[in-house]
């Protein structure tokens, strides 16, 4: 099976993490749309350097925290007024204030189900290859070194174009991982 | 970050000609309020009393301008001798629950003297929190929380009314032993001389930690000595549990007392939530109004305002969270002695409806108000949801201090109960200007305020 050698994605190295912001947002301006940075810790205001816009995560938080208190509400409703009807110390058998702290335990634990499996969701994962991992330098990532990657589902993505560009842009070193 | 510093060297940090702005607001607010609060006294001082069908046309005019001893003295054994015969006559009465019926210019003025009490209360909670964790986002804000919390030598003065006239809202002050057995054990604690010995002492804590974190703070902006810091925060530990037992005592003593008879382990808590969510929104307004006139503009941005603003949100959650703790146990135990005080509040319309007021407007309103961070960035926003908190504040007082008096249906509400708010407000804005004017308004040498002004939320 000889496949041929095809160029998915170019790796630029970056020093420092100042570098990584210019260059971020040069890449920005170039009009990349699939490529992302990659550093060793959370770097403050790189986001909008790279046109990142503003996540719709909290919006799933948020149906997640209303359907868990509807939820804890019509389901306290459902096995204490309907299906299993149960008289305790002379309350109501459907009264509010017994209910809410399970429709408050409720709420927050859908709300952080809304917040786990939609950033998972949402960042497609998990995903247990991708092709950065075939370069070693790359390693370098989760220790000293900031990367640009650029991939080849992009439409201006151009293995020798791309690592001109981010030469140009201060990266002390560039390379194309192959698929 | 190198990329974010921030140049102070233009930054404006005096308060100077704003603390005449400040003072003059202050000045007509006092005036306005003190005028009408002795009219109102005259006129319909008596008002009250008539409509509960006791006997005591004097001394409701009394009550207004002069509390001689004479007036006072009747005023005990007139109601002490009621208690007899409301007694013999039915059981369910409310005269042998543990709290005064008869309304008097005391119950406003304890509205609003735990208002401001509970603002500077939540100052030095701001102070001595920022120590105890070494918080760096907060150092640009501890200067303003520090010159409110010296509000504490004001409340102390402020304090002496409602100590000489004890009677006016507390049945215990005035009560005679075998009414009632659970106010006959608590009395050992419940008296007079135990109650003006405590306030000496919450106010001797209040007043020598929030004078000592001030003069040591404004000492470092001339020396910028890091040992400053290492010793404000060496005694914050003591500081932090003589506030938490001070606050929630007082909480006890000046509110829940009012019900002699009830108890509630979790109301200094309740009381303690009050003051950190009144004192932040108070600080939103007072840092969007400071740099609405050009202060602090660079030290403080919209991660600080971020920062302020989700405090004002998650006390306003854990308001909430303790005021049902406390409403639900009560609830489901269904005990008459811990349901009594919840009953004055359920059976009557107004206090009902007063009750789900709190529950959306003190709570699910501004909660979702508040959600976003966008709400909590934006100046306008942030100050429409902090005038709004510092209004329920009030609204949350008057249910705690006002049913205690209701003998059945009727409203109690009297324009002096907004009259002695205004004067109250007069001078509080009074003393916090000349407090804040006294020193500049950051503590520009803290060797922690690099870090806020580096701060940013993630």
């Amino acid at each position: 099976m000889a496949k041929e050698a095809r160029p998915v994605l170019v790796l630029g190295e970056f020093e420092d993490a100042e570098t990584l912001m210019s260059a971020a947002e040069r890449v920005r301006d170039e009009g990349f749309t699939h490529w992302d940075c990659y550093t060793p810790y959370p770097v403050h205001g790189l986001d909008q350097k790279m046109g990142i816009r503003a996540t719709a995560l909290p919006w799933l938080v948020l149906g997640g925290g209303l359907t868990g208190c509807t939820v804890g509400f019509l389901m306290q409703w459902f096995m204490n007024a309907v299906d299993y009807k149960f008289l305790i110390s002379g309350k109501p058998l459907w009264s509010v204030p017994a209910n809410i702290p399970v429709s408050f335990e409720l709420t927050i634990l859908f709300s952080a189900f809304g917040a786990f499996f939609g950033m998972l969701a949402m960042n497609g994962l998990p995903r247990f290859y991708r092709p950065h991992f075939r370069s070693e330098r790359f390693r370098r990532a989760t220790a000293d070194r900031f990367f640009i990657g650029i991939e080849g589902r992009d439409r201006a993505f151009d293995p020798q174009g791309n690592q001109d560009l981010l030469s140009s842009l201060g990266a002390s070193h560039v390379e194309v991982v192959e698929e | 970050m190198a990329g974010s510093r921030i140049d102070l060297s233009n930054e404006n940090m005096e308060l100077g000609s704003l603390s005449r702005n400040a003072t003059s607001v202050g000045m007509i607010l006092l005036v306005v309020g003190l005028v009408a609060t002795l009219a109102m006294g005259a006129l319909t001082g008596g008002a009250g009393h008539d409509s509960l069908g006791h006997d005591g046309g004097a001394h409701g005019e009394d009550h207004g301008a002069d509390h001689g001893s004479a007036a006072h003295d009747d005023h005990v054994d007139d109601h002490a001798g009621e208690h007899d015969s409301a007694h013999a006559g039915h059981d369910d009465h409310h005269h042998a629950h543990g709290y005064i019926s008869e309304r008097s210019w005391l119950h406003p003025y304890l509205i609003s003297y735990c208002y401001f009490l509970a603002i500077t209360i939540g100052a030095l909670f701001f102070v001595i929190i920022h120590h105890l964790v070494r918080a760096g986002w907060s150092s640009s804000l501890r200067r303003i929380a520090e010159g409110v919390s010296q509000n504490f030598i004001v409340m102390a003065v402020l304090t002496i009314p409602i100590l000489l006239n004890l009677g006016e809202v507390y049945q215990w002050a005035v009560y005679d032993v075998g009414h009632d057995p659970l106010i006959d054990v608590k009395q050992a604690y419940l008296n007079e001389g135990a109650f003006i010995t405590r306030f000496v002492a919450y106010f001797a804590v209040w007043i020598g930690f929030s004078v000592f974190f001030h003069r040591m703070s404004v000492k470092q902006d001339e020396t910028g000595d890091p040992a400053i810091s290492r010793k404000m925060g060496l005694a914050t530990p003591v500081a932090v549990l003589l506030f938490a037992l001070s606050v929630s005592f007082a909480g006890f003593d000046l509110l829940m007392s009012l019900d002699a008879h009830w108890f509630s382990t979790i109301f200094g808590v309740y009381f303690f939530a009050g003051c950190v969510l009144s004192w932040h929104a108070f600080l939103a307004l007072t840092v969007i109004w400071l740099q609405k006139h050009g202060r602090l503009v660079r030290s403080i941005n919209s991660e600080h305002l971020q920062d302020v603003g989700k405090m004002v949100f998650a006390f306003t959650i854990f308001w909430a969270y303790v005021a049902f703790s406390q409403y639900m146990l009560y609830w489901y135990g269904n005990i008459p002695e811990e349901t009594g005080w919840y009953l004055r509040r359920q059976t009557t319309f107004t206090w009902g409806a007063w009750g789900f007021f709190l529950v959306f407007g003190h709570f699910a309103v501004p909660f979702l108000f508040l959600l976003s961070k966008h709400v909590k960035r934006r100046k306008t926003t942030l100050a429409v949801g902090a005038i709004w908190m510092l209004l329920v504040h009030w609204c949350d007082l008057y249910y705690l201090v006002m049913p205690q008096l209701m003998s059945g249906s009727e409203f109690p509400f009297q324009m002096i109960d907004v009259t002695i708010f205004l004067a109250m407000t007069g001078l509080y804005l009074i003393t916090t200007a000349w407090f804040l004017g006294r020193a500049p308004l950051l503590a520009k040498r803290d060797p922690k305020l690099p870090e806020a002004l580096a701060f940013h939320n993630a």
